[in-house]
């Protein structure tokens, strides 16, 4: 497949990316690829540079240094021809109120260089798919959020990109239309589009991403892998309960006595104590000895998603994370 | 996997296969397409067609509101032969003609800077304008498509007008060439103000700037190349050696009891006589030159003249034929029609050398008529100047939004998002 030198000729590729706006460096120094065929997340912080980077591999705004590579096409050379592979879904959802449903998908359609009937078809075939056939000849300033993010989703894939790129696709939808958009991207993403999220609800992205890329201050601080099992040697949190709150200190007592460090104390809602493990061998393993102890356990399970922890790990905003308590010794 | 997977209604993602990327936009689909989705976005309200409905009714209302008093004023004049009612209502005829592709002028020049002025800033603020620039379509189709959009909005009121302009053209017999080039011409002037519009929309960041801009802009043309033009004659004026001019009346022959006897009307009747018994008396010519040569300061419009050719209304009225009337009373073919032929007779005098209308210069008696209008033979035209002026102006500005506009984007005006 691979004919020319280019890595990923289905996907993003994009090298050294900087730009700035004045004295400002919204983006300093990203390089990151999402590849045909999975979905890639782009995490990070507000005022990262995600959206400022989103609008340079849409082929909008021009970087200062660096190259984009959309679907084998170099973005800066030939701007045309990646636009034409590329599908964008900005954070505003930009509708034109006046226009049908309909009229906006064929326009659309129209402007990607289809012919009249091909659009119109297309158009047919795109309502079909985000279910809003019965708002297909209503002005779009009817639509709901959720109605009006779908029709945009449609929109963006009027001309069959194989890239898509989402920016905050879920702000503000309902939890129905998130797990629809969630269906909707894997579906796209099994059929060989390439496709890159950028969000901060990270349980969301979790959900549906492949891949995570992580910025921070306009650089690309970490790649990570969200497909494969939990790394063995990966240390990550978990929380442990047993039943009756009243005993935590005899919990607590028990996991110093082992040597296991405290990470954080009970929360509201969430009874129990917060511990790092190695594995889930180490976490059978403790969950076994306490057990055995006779301290009563009704509760250990890993505590957040994998994207939250990682993301918590690299401390992109620049705050730690929730600091280790000294336990209850009362 | 999920609930919300197994309820869809078309469960067949097959449409989303990632294809192979379509083939290039061609220009007349292109310009179609973005004309079609502006008109259909932001003209389709009803405000608009009760606009246009209220400018046909005003303008309706005004022709047939002046023809009806002329006709009656003409009919209760009894001393008019039936050659004169006819030249009376064909003098209105010419007016209503000029005065509603004036009026159409006017309110287009109102109307077009808004209309055009919210083509891409407003696409801008409703974020849809990133949504087309990652389309095929290319920067200069959009901005040609916005301002063609702009251009049919606006021509829809000369559309409106049309019906009267020909009551108006056939009650005055217009000239069927001076019925078309006036129509043409204020077209071509939607144009240039819908193109000012549209680049400007594309350079400012904001849409209530971008229109007033706009507005600033065909004030400029309208109302600053007229101030422009009369100010900067104080400055170039011209010196020359003349005497007063004088007219001589015949001595009034009545005694002082017969002219304090006499009424009002006695007097007019009076004066009806003493006018047909010595014409040159009453006439606007001077009769001798009196007093010493001096220094005097004359306006000298020559060298500023062009300062008022880019003013649409110049431009429209004097690019218009000049009609001349059988039985008027000027010699030559100084116009005397309508309002568009004396706008331009007007504004070309600036480019006459002030000589020529200085009576008693040099102490020398000339006998110059001062109501006499420039001809088109001693003076050039302004109409193409003008145009080329404010094309000049309109490719600069559409040059520099296409700068502003053109993605992937350089540089970003201050505070402009481009998504």
């Amino acid at each position: 497949m691979t004919t020319t030198a280019l890595p990923a000729p289905g996907g993003i590729t994009a090298h050294g990316l900087a730009r700035s706006f004045g004295a400002v460096h919204a983006v300093r120094d990203v390089s990151l690829t999402a590849p045909a065929g999975s979905v890639t997340a782009l995490v990070g912080p507000n005022g990262s540079g995600k959206t400022t980077l989103m609008l340079i591999l849409a082929t909008l705004l021009r970087p200062d240094r660096g190259s984009v590579c959309v679907a084998g096409v170099d973005a800066m050379t030939d701007p045309a021809a990646a636009r034409a592979r590329l599908g964008w879904m900005p954070d505003t959802l930009g509708v034109w109120e006046a226009l049908t449903c309909r009229d906006i998908l064929t326009s659309l359609g129209r402007l990607y260089g289809m012919r009249a009937a091909d659009a119109a078809a297309r158009a047919r075939e795109q309502l079909a798919w985000v279910g809003l056939e019965e708002f297909a000849d209503r002005p779009a300033r009817v639509l709901s959020r959720g109605q009006q993010q779908r029709l945009s989703l449609a929109r963006a894939t009027v001309h069959r990109p194989a890239v898509l790129m989402l920016d905050e696709p879920a702000n503000g939808l309902d939890p129905t239309s998130r797990l629809r958009l969630r269906d909707d991207v894997r579906a796209m993403a099994a059929q060989g589009t390439a496709v890159l999220v950028s969000s901060h609800v990270l349980s969301e992205l979790e959900e549906m991403a492949d891949r995570a890329v992580f910025v921070n201050a306009g650089a690309t601080v970490a790649v990570k892998d969200l497909t494969g099992s939990d790394d063995a040697a990966g240390e990550r949190p978990y929380r442990i309960a047993g039943p009756d709150p009243s005993r935590l200190p005899e919990l607590v007592r028990a996991l110093e006595a082992r040597g296991v460090p405290l990470e954080a104390g009970p929360e509201r809602h969430r009874p129990g104590v917060v511990v790092r493990l190695r594995g889930e061998d180490a976490a059978a393993a403790l969950l076994a000895d306490l057990v055995a102890a006779g301290v009563p356990v009704s509760r250990l399970a890993p505590e957040g998603s994998r994207l939250e922890n990682a993301y918590l790990d690299l401390a992109l905003d620049g705050g730690a994370r929730p600091q280790p308590i000294e336990g209850d010794r009362a | 996997m999920s609930t919300a997977l197994d309820t869809r209604p078309t469960p067949d993602a097959a449409p989303q296969d990632p294809g192979t990327g379509p083939a290039g936009l061609s220009g007349g689909a292109a310009l179609r397409t973005v004309v079609g989705m502006e008109l259909r976005q932001r003209l389709r309200s009803r405000g608009w067609y009760v606009l246009l409905g209220l400018f046909f009714l005003l303008v309706g209302a005004v022709t047939l509101g002046a023809l009806g008093l002329r006709a009656l004023s003409a009919g209760e004049m009894t001393g008019m032969t039936a050659a004169d009612q006819e030249a009376a209502l064909r003098t209105a005829g010419q007016w209503m003609f000029d005065g509603v592709l004036m009026f159409a002028l006017t309110l287009a020049l109102l109307v077009a800077p808004a209309l055009a002025a919210n083509a891409i800033s407003g696409d801008r603020a409703g974020g849809t304008l990133a949504i087309t620039q990652v389309t095929l379509l290319s920067t200069w189709q959009l901005m040609a498509g916005k301002w063609l959009a702009a251009w049919i909005a606006s021509a829809a009121f000369v559309a409106a007008a049309l019906p009267w302009l020909v009551v108006a053209a056939v009650v005055g017999r217009v000239p069927p060439l001076y019925v078309l080039v006036g129509i043409l011409m204020i077209l071509v002037e939607f144009a240039v103000v819908t193109g000012i519009g549209v680049a400007v929309s594309a350079i400012a960041g904001r849409t209530l700037f971008a229109v007033v801009v706009t507005y600033l802009l065909v004030a400029a043309l309208t109302i600053g190349s007229v101030v422009a033009l009369v100010l900067s004659m104080q400055f170039t004026s011209m010196t020359v050696q003349a005497s007063q001019p004088e007219h001589a009346y015949p001595e009034e022959n009545l005694s002082e009891e017969e002219a304090a006897s006499m009424s009002d009307d006695d007097w007019a009747a009076y004066y009806a006589e003493q006018q047909r018994q010595f014409p040159q008396a009453y006439d606007n010519i001077a009769d001798r030159c009196v007093g010493p040569v001096l220094d005097q300061e004359v306006p000298d419009g020559r060298r500023v003249a062009w300062l008022v050719a880019p003013n649409p209304f110049v431009v429209v009225a004097d690019a218009s034929p000049w009609i001349v009337r059988p039985g008027g009373s000027s010699a030559g073919s100084a116009p005397e029609a309508g309002p568009l032929n004396w706008l331009s007779a007007v504004y070309r005098q600036a480019q006459r050398d002030p000589r020529a209308s200085v009576e008693c210069l040099d102490g020398e008696l000339r006998g110059i008529d001062p109501n006499v209008m420039p001809t088109r033979e001693e003076t050039w035209p302004m109409w193409p100047l003008g145009l080329a002026m404010q094309g000049a102006l309109t490719a600069g500005l559409l040059w520099w939004g296409h700068r502003r506009l053109d993605t992937p984007a350089g540089q970003l005006a201050a505070g402009t998002r481009v998504a």
